[in-house]
């Protein structure tokens, strides 16, 4: 633009330029021009001086009258186009002279010829000083002519190399101008390229926005600092029974309980005083109200977000009926578990207490019999009471085991860091003490903890450590160990013994209730005790096996 | 008046007559004095007209008390003997068929002084007696009547 009114006003000086050039073009013509005026004035005015001196005609003197009534308002043209020029001016003097003279000479002529009737001749020829001084004003005159036309070559050329500047700028300027023209042009093409790139990822952005907005799970409201809605996708229509048109626009407050409207407006300044990310009312039960008016549980969490409509806070919604739902049944099932427990509890009792009590019945009043009736019961009678004694020994101690098996089951599980090594050797020393005259050497190595439930462990460890104290009661140099091993990168603990062993085709069954791999009378048991071990284990997420021979001994490996 | 070393507390008739039995084998029969529900053993010490401890109402050196008894059970005996000044020092050996863990600790946490699970086998149980009877009858010191001051 500063270029276009550079060259504007340039064109604008050189055509003014080019004006005075033309002006003083023309200047100069019409000083030519007058020049030849006032010679033909003066020829004239001597052409018909002659013609009159010659005829005596007075229609010769027209244009001498005629001549002479220009001659000084031409001269005086000259003068004033010539005043720039003192060369002129001063061969405008000379010949000022000369030609006063001359009209003088010839006004005397002409008065002379009046009054003669006839020519005569020149008397004193003033022709030839006449002709002298026409001469030289002629000379003068071509001289200035010269001079103008000097002047006007110059003038030319000054004017056209003027104009040809003038064109140059006009046709330079007018270039750059289009130049500039077209590079603005080009530009602005450019700009608008680049404008319509920017609308067009502005609004693939939006796109992508929009389409975000809808393709969230959850129900997106938006919302401006002044608490009005500004945007909401799809599942927040669903899930309020609002049609979007509805909700942009209106205060927040309308998808809440009546309520919690008040509140939420102070909580809303709040948040955006100082806005983070989080959820919503947190420890609140929060509760959101449908288009028909029904309450529903929420979940929300906060964010804001930066649009081009300023900072806006984002909420994304869900509606937690369902899982407030589910934390029902959860709760309801829970509380249905405990009641079962407890049932278990009382019934466990109950067997502890009621069902000992007639075993202690049968036995002891059995053996009454083979006592007080000693003489009158024979052999095989007494026998006979004896295996009922046995039995009901035996059931018991099934009583015992299966209380303890399901105490086990349902104790809780409390982990602490538990030494296995200190457990096990007081374990050892109360078998020590309860059978003293048998010979076992225990070896037991030492700092070996683990994070475990300590009196389930102890269970674990009793029944390991008994089972390989009975199986071994048949050798003479019993050995009893407590270890652990690394195998594979992974690290077991184990209780291994010489004893009796187990064959290893019902290893399957090492483990099941009440299934034993000897009889009762070379080794007593119920059976419970590594069913027992395998529950614990399991219940600490581990891992029990056993690997044994017959008469080879047996190792019980665990993991937990 | 004689003394009455052992109280026994107990319902179950079987029960009754082999901890008898049990206590004769040992020799202690005939200084027991038996209850057979908890508001039968209460009324024994704290009926109308009772004075426990005093004239004409010695205490038992022991009293072997079950748990499971109709009316009133035996951790609240214990409780009801723990509450009174006059039996409150009195020796009381829980004799039970349970090993539950809770009763145990209410048990000595209600002030028993003893906690003794019987035992199916018949000659075990025995055993178990003479060994309560040898204790507490004579090993044992018991708490001095505590002495009303008139």
């Amino acid at each position: 633009m500063v270029f276009a009114a550079v060259g504007a006003f340039f064109s604008y000086q050189n055509r003014s330029k080019e004006q005075a050039d033309a002006a003083s073009v023309a200047h100069t013509h019409r000083g030519i021009e007058t020049l030849d005026t006032l010679l033909t004035d003066l020829i004239d005015a001597e052409t018909g001086e002659r013609g009159f001196l010659l005829t005596g005609r007075n229609s010769y003197l027209q244009p001498y009258t005629a001549a002479l009534s220009h001659l000084n308002s031409d001269f005086d043209l000259v003068r004033e186009l010539t005043a720039d020029n003192s060369g002129q001016q001063r061969k405008l003097d000379r010949m000022k002279s000369l030609i006063a003279t001359e009209l003088v000479g010839m006004r005397n002529s002409i008065a002379i010829r009046r009054k003669q009737k006839s020519f005569n001749g020149p008397a004193n020829s003033p022709i030839g000083a006449e002709r002298q001084r026409m001469d030289r004003i002629r000379s003068l005159i071509a001289q200035m002519r010269k001079e103008e036309e000097g002047l006007l070559q110059q003038r030319l050329e000054a004017a056209s190399s003027d104009s040809r500047k003038t064109r140059f700028v006009i046709l330079s300027g007018n270039l750059l101008g289009l130049l500039l023209l077209g590079a603005a042009g080009f530009l602005i093409h450019g700009e608008m390229n680049r404008c319509r790139i920017i609308e067009r990822d502005l609004r693939v952005s939006e796109d992508r926005f929009k389409g975000i907005l809808e393709s969230a799970p959850d129900a997106i409201v938006i919302v401006n600092r002044a608490g009005r809605i500004a945007h909401v996708n799809s599942q927040t229509e669903k899930m309020f029974g609002y049609a979007r048109t509805a909700l942009l626009g209106k205060p927040v407050e309308m998808l809440m309980p009546e309520g919690v409207r008040h509140a939420h407006e102070d909580h809303r300044a709040g948040y955006f005083s100082n806005p983070q990310s989080r959820p919503m009312g947190m420890g609140m039960e929060l509760r959101g109200m449908r288009q028909d008016g029904t309450e529903f549980p929420l979940e929300i969490s906060l964010g804001q977000v930066e649009t081009n409509e300023g900072k806006l806070v984002c909420a994304a919604v869900r509606d937690i009926t369902m899982r407030v739902q589910m934390e029902q049944e959860i709760k309801i099932r829970n509380a249905q578990l405990e009641a079962a427990n407890k049932e278990l509890e009382a019934f466990c009792y109950s067997v502890s207490h009621d069902l000992r009590a007639p075993l202690r019945s049968i036995d002891g009043f059995s053996q009454a019999l083979i006592e007080d009736q000693a003489d009158r019961i024979d052999a095989p009678g007494k026998a006979h009471l004896e295996r009922i004694r046995a039995a009901t020994r035996r059931m018991g101690e099934l009583i015992d085991d299966l209380l303890s098996l399901s105490r086990v089951t349902r104790a809780e599980i409390s982990r602490k860091p538990t030494n296995l090594s200190e457990m096990a050797g007081s374990i050892a020393a109360e078998l020590r003490r309860q059978q003293p005259e048998r010979e076992v050497e225990f070896v037991v190595a030492p700092g070996l903890t683990a994070n475990a439930d300590p009196r389930l462990m102890r269970i674990v460890l009793e029944n390991l450590l008994g089972n390989s104290w009975k199986f071994t009661s048949k050798r003479e140099h019993a050995h009893v160990e407590f270890g652990r091993t690394e195998e594979n990168g992974s690290s077991a603990f184990f209780v291994r013994d010489n004893g009796a062993g187990f064959d290893p085709a019902y290893s399957g069954r090492l483990f099941g209730a009440f299934q034993r791999l000897h009889p009762s009378s070379e080794f007593p048991g119920t059976g419970i005790g590594l069913a027992t071990v395998q529950r614990i284990i399991h219940r600490h997420g581990g891992k029990v096996w056993g690997e044994g021979q017959v008469e080879g001994g047996a190792t019980f490996y665990f993991r937990l | 008046m004689a003394a009455y070393p052992i109280f026994l507390v107990e319902d179950n008739p079987d029960e009754e007559t082999l901890t008898l039995r049990a206590l004769e084998k040992n020799n202690l029969r005939n200084e027991v004095i038996i209850a057979h529900d908890g508001a039968q053993a209460l009324d024994f010490f704290f009926g109308p007209g009772k004075d426990p401890g005093g004239d004409g109402y010695p205490l038992p050196q022991v009293v072997l008390l079950d748990l499971k008894l109709p009316k009133v059970d035996g951790l609240e005996v214990l409780r009801r003997l723990r509450a009174d000044t006059r039996t409150r020092l009195l020796p009381v050996v829980i004799l039970t068929s349970s090993s539950e863990e809770k009763d145990i600790i209410e048990g000595y946490g209600l002030g028993a002084n003893s906690y003794i699970r019987k035992p199916v086998d018949f000659g075990q149980f025995v055993e178990a007696v003479r060994q309560l009877g040898l204790y507490w009858l004579l090993l044992n010191e018991p708490p001095p009547p505590i002495r009303r001051v008139t």
